[in-house]
């Protein structure tokens, strides 16, 4: 769940000696038969937050890469004997190692830095969700049989309605299941619409190059342009700011024009 | 648990005096049974008890009736419908030599309930148990069990219980049940939930065998961040649905501390009946113990067992269906499942292994204690040897698994002092000296405790 404590570094301590290491593995869920809108937004942000990093991996499609994550996130990164997942965890396995976007930042803009990254967390993040798992018709008709097609019966059966459980209670804490869809829509669009009034006419959020939260929210947008839900056009929302997308259509030709 | 209550009974011998001094011997004394009754009954069906005492019948003279008496007894004593059971032998009035025997029987109440502790593989657990017994009068019964063990490990059985009976001795179980299994040695948690369906019978006089229907949903989780890759990939959720068969051959005079007799037991294990596993397993374990002069007994032990994976699927098996070895209980002088592949700190299993060893046993020096609590006691010098690898010996490179098996294999030889608890469990304190090993081998070279059921 992407919440604010997920910024938060995890209690490892990182042997910053060691360069980063050349056969990175980044480990997701198999991409055509088994990957969600959220999990996709997820791996694409820590894809593009390496590619601008110019951090050497390779992607491997592993059908458990959920379970084999410390704390059940993706997507996972393994580098040397070190594990970590989400984009946090990889942006702050960097850092030890002394790669780092946002070292040109002030105080100030580190903390709008931050600021920004929980936003788009707390309401993408867990719009994603709510979409893929608390709405209905996208449960039945998408989420349940990708949920389901690492396993075979009964385990396809059986698993998709126990992470619906999961991820329902999750959603309940933090008060999203009372939500109805027009709701969450709505908060979709005012997050969207913030994102771009601080992008403005800018290249990146934080001028001219990229920043952790560029790959973040790169991420998000693109998955939601290019991943149609059966009964939801997220991608429409995005396409009322065009420099919204344009940021996407940027991002993605700077530093995704070989592996996409 | 079906608690081993061998008790070998001996016939008396019995010579009675009368008060006229003239001596009579039982063996002689002719005897027809007209009668047996049993009081107390009232819940227990009559048929389900009268199969148990028809060899009563049988016996010709007094001596034979009065051991055939008491062997009914234990009889009763384990359908488990009876909280005790006493015996009467009486003289009928209808004829001469007619006896009648009365057993006065106790029922259990409809509701047991107890806390209990009982010992596994160097752990203790604490067993939180209640039991309906004799449900509906013919030995049917339900226990519900809640274990909490030292490791931390928990689990929490259903079962339900219908004894067949017959000349099979058969009975028919079905059990749900919820696992929580730390492996430290692996540094994994497994949590398993599924059902296990069980048929056992008899095929011939101490020849038992079970046919079971296991399946049961696995997740398998690192237990900490330090886990290793390799342990940590092997995550996930898995279902798997196996058919065994167990045989268990015993002809050995005592559970704990055999002085003659072989064991021979066979697990034989297909999984890939639907679910996400696919595999097949044997595990063997022989057992044999010569008596030797001045109480000694020389004890050969051999365990070999194998797995083999069934297609390429990448996921047919996990880390939780390998074998371990290595510990008290199986290879001492090395730690517990510790032999085999490593990574880090992890232990990694293998697809077959095979362990051995032999035992020269001796009661306590000096005659201490003999025919009393030196029972309890055994001295005893060891030598083990066994071989853990990934090795599957599939056709093509059966030689080849055969020799990488016997290839560096790891030993070790000590002495002892083992502890019988109860009737099943035992403890071991080993002086052990492991002489063949190789790099990385975790070695306990000096004082090893062994506790549990199961001793190599």
């Amino acid at each position: 769940m992407p919440t604010a404590t997920a910024l938060m570094p995890p209690d490892i301590d990182f042997d910053s000696k060691e360069p980063w290491a050349a056969d990175s593995e980044l480990i997701i869920p198999v991409e055509s038969t088994q990957v969600l809108i959220h999990e996709s937004a997820a791996i694409l942000g820590a894809q593009a937050f390496l590619n601008i990093a110019r951090l050497p991996y390779t992607v491997k499609e592993r059908k458990n890469a959920t379970e084999i994550s410390p704390n059940h996130k993706l997507p996972v990164l393994r580098c040397g004997a070190y594990v970590v997942s989400e984009l946090e965890g990889i942006v702050q396995l960097a850092q030890a190692k002394g790669v780092t976007l946002s070292d040109y930042l002030n105080a100030s803009e580190k903390a709008d830095l931050r600021a920004y990254m929980s936003l788009v967390h707390n309401v993408l993040g867990n719009a994603l969700l709510f979409f893929a798992w608390n709405d209905n018709d996208v449960y039945e008709n998408y989420t349940k049989f990708r949920a389901g097609a690492a396993y075979n019966y009964p385990l396809r059966v059986i698993m998709p309605w126990h992470t619906r459980r999961k991820v329902l209670t999750q959603l309940k804490t933090l008060n999203w299941t009372e939500r109805t869809s027009e709701e969450v829509y709505h908060e979709v669009e005012t997050c969207l619409t913030a994102l771009s009034e601080r992008l403005g006419e800018l290249d990146f959020f934080f001028g001219e190059s990229p920043t952790e939260l560029d790959a973040l929210v790169f991420g998000y947008l693109f998955t939601m342009i290019t991943t149609p839900l059966p009964n939801r056009q997220l991608g429409n929302l995005v396409k009322h700011s065009p420099n919204l997308v344009k940021f996407c259509q940027h991002v993605e030709k700077e530093y995704f024009s070989q592996s996409i | 648990m079906g608690a081993g209550q061998a008790k070998t009974r001996k016939q008396p011998q019995g010579v009675a005096k009368p008060s006229d001094g003239v001596s009579i011997d039982l063996d002689t004394v002719p005897v027809r049974v007209e009668n047996v009754r049993i009081n107390g009954l009232s819940r227990t069906k009559d048929d389900y008890v009268s199969q148990s005492v028809q060899e009563l019948f049988k016996a010709n003279t007094f001596n034979e009736l009065v051991f055939k008496a008491s062997v009914v007894q234990s009889k009763l004593e384990k359908l488990g419908c009876f909280r005790d059971v006493g015996i009467i032998i009486d003289v009928s009035n209808s004829s001469p030599d007619g006896y009648e025997v009365i057993y006065n029987v106790r029922e259990s109440g409809r509701f047991v309930g107890g806390v209990n502790t009982m010992i596994g593989a160097n752990e203790g657990s604490l067993v939180l148990g209640c039991r309906l017994p004799n449900i509906l009068g013919r030995g049917e019964r339900i226990n519900l069990e809640h274990t909490i063990g030292s490791d931390s490990n928990k689990s929490s059985l259903l079962t339900a219980v219908k004894p067949l009976g017959g000349s099979w001795n058969a009975d028919i179980s079905a059990t749900l049940f919820h696992h929580k299994n730390p492996a430290y040695w692996s540094s994994y948690t497994v949590f398993s939930t599924g059902a296990l369906l069980d048929f056992a019978f008899e095929s011939a006089q101490k020849v038992r065998h079970n046919m079971q229907w296991e399946g049961a949903w696995r997740q398998l989780e690192a237990s900490s961040r330090q886990t290793s890759f390799a342990v940590r990939e092997q995550s996930g959720h898995s279902f798997k649905s196996s058919l065994r068969h167990i045989m268990t051959v015993d002809h050995r005079d005592h559970p704990i501390f055999p002085s003659s007799g072989v064991l021979l037991r066979l697990v034989q294990e297909y999984a890939g009946l639907g679910g996400d596993v696919a595999f097949v397993k044997h595990d063997s374990e022989l057992q044999a113990n010569i008596p030797l002069p001045h109480n000694l007994v020389l004890q050969g032990a051999l365990r070999f067992g194998v797995l083999r994976p069934l297609d390429a699927r990448d996921s047919t098996h996990n880390i939780s269906d390998l074998f371990f070895l290595g510990g008290p209980q199986t290879v001492r002088g090395f730690e517990m499942r510790s032999l085999g592949a490593r990574s880090g700190s992890d232990a990694l299993g293998g697809k077959a292994y095979w362990a051995s060893a032999v035992h020269l046993y001796m009661p306590l020096p000096f005659g201490f204690g003999r025919g009393s609590f030196g029972e309890y006691f055994r001295t005893h010098a060891f030598v083990n040897a066994g071989n853990i690898n990934d090795s599957s010996f599939n056709t093509e490179d059966f030689a080849q698994s055969f020799q990488t098996m016997l290839k560096d294999f790891r030993a070790s030889y000590g002495i002892g002092l083992a502890i019988r608890l109860g009737q099943l469990a035992r403890i071991e304190i080993n002086y052990c000296w492991p002489f063949r090993f190789s790099k990385g081998d975790r070695l306990v070279r000096g004082v090893q405790l062994g506790l549990g059921i199961d001793f190599l």
